[in-house]
């Protein structure tokens, strides 16, 4: 584990003033441990620092800023909860990301009950072209509007593997644990995808796999 | 189609920024709802709590169910009559219990979480009804209807005349037959009514009450109605009848005289008799009802009631007039007499008290070795037991 920096950490930080802290540079161990004693400085520090990678993959997850930004909230809040059991505090951004995917599915699970039960109500269904920087190269904004299309017909819980797989470079086995679900599942929830998005975009994939 | 190319993972095509304005909204979220969420215990502990309620619930629900209709003690569902050649029982899930003599058919009526009706059409039962049940129980038999909530009580009927006979507790008896249309018997009270009788004439109602007249039939099993010895009674035997019907040839005395004159030219000698020393005992005169009763048997040895007047004679010299050795001269008279078989096991039973309690100990445990003898499973095996062996003394 990283030596915390103790000198240079405040020991307390108004939310007024988040700014005083230089968050990219301060390690992520250091943080966990003040947070898991009891600093809320500290909490706030993982929240600023990470709140824009768990709030981007869970939009692009579930494609509603709203559910977004709530499982943003229930991210966050359960990772406090549970601070005390990362151990390798170094992990800290995989950790939460593992928990927004979590977040994300128990929304599937709900949204597809609801679709059953008839209660169902059509919610912001944002494109991947939407979520795209406004300055990119008009192909790519193609290309990903030709992968959203294709995404736009698969379940869910199929697109999200794909996404994770491609757009956040997770491997096989992190799909897995976050999704929770076997290897054997995960890797044919992306294959089924991929199949797909193959006959309309040509992915050259630089993901490093097990 | 030209495919664009695409180099994975695509996350660098996104944009991830967030308004600070955003952000410092989503972490005020967080914090209001950390303040609001119970604890992750506290919320364990509840969620914990309620599925042991529900656990329970659905147990108690499983043994304990909404009470529906009435079931045999087997929890099988009721049949709608239930009959019996020879005298048997029948359970029920809420304790409740009938014992049904020889030839003997119930019909089920109704059978609901408020009430359960059966219809008596022949023979005799016993009813234990559990008291406090949710049911209020009903005993329909040809002109009268019994109800009940918990008692043990004995419905007979037979060709021309239905008796109820409490043990327990207290029922309404109503019909036509029935004074009044309505009474209500206590413990060791008996009615009997009279089957296919014209209604009764309320002003020639009073004076024509006569006692017992079913006792002219031949008895039929299983001994059932006779009363827990080890209480103190009023009457066990002698009952109460309001009918301006002509009493049936069964009924009827060959050689009835008539020691009241107000009584219409239907009364019966001895039935007034009965009558009037049930009065007596009522009245706290056990002397008075002796009398009367030692006037029937003497005028009317002749006569099928004879054998309970006998009885009732043992019954009040043993317990109301402290003289057990006259007492058990009655009780053996009344069962070599023949008395009913509803009535001998308790004769019989008393029988022992007597002897006992006169110093009899010889006497006292032959008698107890017959009752042994005829009532294996008696329900005074106990008592008679202990008086045989450890005379009460007077």
């Amino acid at each position: 584990m990283a030596r915390v920096p103790t000198a240079r950490l405040p020991t307390e930080l108004s939310l007024a003033s988040p700014a005083l802290l230089p968050l990219p540079s301060v390690e992520d161990a250091a943080l966990v441990q003040r947070a898991q004693r009891g600093e809320t400085w500290a909490r706030e520090a993982i929240f600023r620092k990470h709140v824009e990678y768990v709030h981007a993959l869970s939009l692009r997850l579930v494609r509603d800023r709203s559910e977004a930004e709530d499982i943003v909230q229930d991210t966050f809040l359960s990772a406090f909860r549970r601070l005390d059991q990362l151990h390798e505090a170094g992990r800290l951004r995989g950790w939460l990301g593992s928990i927004a995917v979590h977040q994300a599915h128990r929304r599937f699970r709900r949204r597809r009950w609801l679709r059953f039960v008839g209660l169902a109500v059509a919610g912001e269904e944002l494109n991947l072209d939407e979520l795209a920087h406004a300055a990119l190269d008009s192909d790519l904004r193609v290309a990903l509007i030709h992968v959203d299309a294709v995404l736009g017909k698969l379940p869910e819980e199929v697109r999200a593997a794909w996404i994770l797989r491609y757009v956040e470079g997770y491997s096989f086995d992190e799909i897995r644990i976050a999704s929770g679900c076997s290897l054997a599942t995960a890797k044919r929830r992306v294959n089924r995808a991929q199949t797909q998005v193959r006959e309309r975009v040509e992915i050259e994939e630089e993901v490093a796999d097990e | 189609m030209n495919k664009p190319p695409l180099r994975a993972p695509l996350a660098r095509l996104f944009d991830q920024h967030l308004p600070e304005r955003t952000v410092h909204r989503l972490w005020l979220r967080i914090g209001r709802a950390e303040l609001g969420r119970p604890r992750e215990k506290t919320r364990r502990l509840a969620w914990a709590a309620g599925a042991v309620f529900c656990s329970l619930l659905a147990v108690a629900m499983y043994f304990f169910p909404r009470p529906g209709s009435l079931r045999l003690a087997s929890r099988e569902k009721l049949p709608t009559a239930i009959s019996s050649h020879e005298p048997s029982s029948v359970s029920f899930d809420d304790g409740s219990r009938v014992e049904l003599g020889r030839e003997t058919l119930l019909d089920v009526l109704q059978s609901t979480d408020r009430a359960f009706v059966l219809a008596l059409r022949t023979g005799q039962a016993r009813f234990s009804v559990v008291p406090g049940g949710p049911r209020a129980w009903r005993i329909e038999c040809g002109p009268v209807s019994v109800d009940v909530v918990g008692t043990i009580f004995s419905v007979e009927r037979r060709s021309t005349v239905v008796r109820v006979q409490v043990e327990r507790g207290r029922v309404l008896v109503t019909g036509q037959g029935v004074p009044d249309r309505i009474a209500r018997l206590t413990a060791d009270e008996s009615l009997f009514v009279p089957i296919g009788a014209a209604l009764p004439n309320r002003s020639a109602a009073s004076p024509t009450s006569s006692v017992e007249p079913s006792l002219n039939e031949p008895p039929s099993a299983p001994q059932m109605g006779a009363n827990d010895d080890s209480r103190p009674r009023r009457s066990a035997t002698v009952a109460r009848r309001l009918d301006g019907a002509a009493p049936t040839s069964a009924e009827r005395l060959p050689s009835a005289s008539a020691p009241d004159q107000s009584a219409p030219p239907t009364a019966d000698a001895v039935d007034v008799l009965l009558q009037r020393a049930d009065m007596a005992q009522r009245d706290g005169a056990p002397s008075h009802a002796v009398s009367l009763l030692q006037r029937l048997v003497t005028e009317h040895p002749q006569d099928t009631r004879v054998p309970l007047a006998q009885f009732t004679l043992g019954r009040l010299y043993l317990d109301s007039l402290g003289e057990p050795g006259r007492a058990a001269g009655y009780f053996t008279k009344a069962l070599a007499a023949g008395i009913p078989a509803v009535l001998a096991e308790d004769a019989q039973a008393r029988l022992v008290q007597a002897l006992a309690r006169s110093g009899n100990v010889a006497g006292a445990a032959n008698a107890a070795a017959r009752y042994q003898e005829r009532f294996p499973t008696g329900r005074h095996l106990e008592e008679v037991t202990r008086w045989a062996h450890h005379a009460p003394g007077p």
